[in-house]
């Protein structure tokens, strides 16, 4: 994200793409993601789920902008280099995958949200674990 | 590393001048080469956002961005819509034993305005494949270099050309997940290569392989001509003469098509252009030694009138 002082996601452009979905032939992978209508995605969208789904982010970004500003370039780069260190999981995709150290590096080790307990839901069982190793392995 | 420094590299909240575009790599991946980008290198080949793989389109911050277009570009509901999109074509396509002929007005309308007589409406994707403009020109000439790009693709990656059948293919998927968006204003399309094969691409999703196809605004006029001269058997000559009849009717009748014609002739070895002729000395006095095709000059002398 851009550095910004915005506390609140700003309205979403809307945009219609196939990249998130897109396989190697340049098309929409029907047999992976299923049946996909652009014109519906962005017809009854409203502003929430978007805002919802930043709003972490966003919060994340002021913070970190605030720091660069006040400390310098080398405040946000240190947090944002040991989160990426410790995002490094040697594990295999299976699914509960808990990372307390990247928890305690975001402040939320002392904390019990739902997605503690619900986590996995969006994903759910992935059924394919070998490009789930490959988006592993290349990072 | 690079991505965290250069994210917060200017010291404002306002991101001033950044070489990096809006849809380059993630800040949060941490390649080698994140911070070279494409477009700053000047590596995108003209191809603009087509460059960085399936492109992503802006729309309008409305509640349904395709009613907001037809809103705004559809002639047929609202004349006097302010948005003219240069429509209104005809072009021709069939199946012979010589190949396959591909031939095209050139003529481009915007409303009841004439743009352009000069338009090239059929396009050259590679040199064994053509398309046809048909429809929004703008979206066809577009999506037809993206199918041009995946073919090339496609060769590399397979060591054998794309067969026709495969280029249409994708091509009426990618228009498919476009379905009802009114970014494919409409465009049906023609393919034509070594096959031979013509198939019939529509932004509806409609993809139907046949001997003989027109399509566009002239396309009843050319369809009249064009089914009551052909034959599998023409030779090349007779086959270029119907092509450019056929093109000829429909550009004297239709009022959004006419100015000039186009043929090409696509063999087993790939196209080649035959010729562009301006539909009106086409009408006075033919080609060659033949007479004029229009009613008149066919007619003259006959009646009992002269």
């Amino acid at each position: 994200m851009d550095p910004s002082h915005r506390i609140v996601p700003a309205a979403a452009t809307k945009t219609a793409s196939i990249q998130d979905t897109a396989n190697t032939l340049g098309l929409h992978d029907t047999l992976r993601y299923g049946p996909r209508s652009l014109a519906t995605e962005t017809r009854t969208r409203t502003e929430l789920p978007s805002r919802l789904s930043k709003w972490e982010e966003t919060q994340d970004n002021a913070k970190l902008t605030m720091l660069r500003n006040v400390h310098g370039l080398h405040a946000p780069a240190r947090l944002l280099m040991e989160r990426n260190i410790v995002s490094h999981s040697p594990h295999m995709p299976a699914l509960p995958q808990t990372n307390l150290h990247l928890d305690i590096l975001m402040g939320r080790d002392e904390t019990l949200s739902p997605g503690d307990f619900f986590s996995g839901m969006e994903n759910g069982h992935s059924l394919d674990i070998h490009t789930d190793m490959e988006r592993k392995l290349r990072m | 590393m690079n991505a965290f420094v250069d994210r917060f590299a200017n010291s404002s909240s306002v991101p001033g001048v950044q070489m990096r575009s809006r849809d380059a790599v993630p800040a949060d991946s941490d390649d080698l080469d994140n911070g070279l980008v494409l477009s700053a290198w000047g590596s995108e080949a003209g191809f603009g956002n087509i460059a960085q793989g399936a492109p992503t389109f802006s729309m309008p911050l409305v509640i349904d961005p395709a009613a907001f277009l037809r809103l705004h570009t559809d002639d047929h509901a609202d004349p006097s819509c302010r948005i003219k999109l240069a429509h209104g074509t005809t072009t021709i396509a069939f199946k012979y034993q010589g190949g396959v002929i591909v031939a095209a007005d050139a003529r481009a309308t915007m409303g009841s305005y004439i743009g352009s007589g000069t338009v090239k409406k059929i396009i050259e994707i590679n040199p064994y494949l053509l398309g046809t403009m048909a429809g929004g020109g703008g979206d066809c000439s577009y999506w037809e270099t993206y199918l041009g790009m995946h073919c090339r693709l496609h060769e590399l990656r397979n060591h054998e050309r794309i067969s026709v059948a495969a280029a249409s293919k994708y091509l009426s998927n990618l228009l498919y997940s476009y379905k009802g968006t009114g970014l494919s204003v409409n465009t049906p399309l023609i393919f034509a290569s070594q096959g031979p094969a013509v198939y019939y691409v529509d932004a509806d999703g409609t993809r139907m392989k046949g001997d003989l196809f027109s399509v566009g605004s002239g396309s009843t006029f050319a369809y009249g001509v064009l089914d009551q001269g052909y034959r599998s058997d023409l030779s090349d000559a007779e086959a270029y003469e119907l092509a450019r009849r056929s093109i000829h009717a429909a550009g004297h009748r239709d009022a959004f098509s006419g100015n000039q014609c186009n043929v090409y002739h696509v063999k087993q070895d790939g196209w080649t252009f035959i010729g562009n002729y301006d539909l009106s000395e086409l009408h006075y006095e033919g080609v060659g030694n033949s007479g004029g095709y229009g009613y008149e000059m066919r007619t003259a002398g006959q009646s009992s009138s002269e």
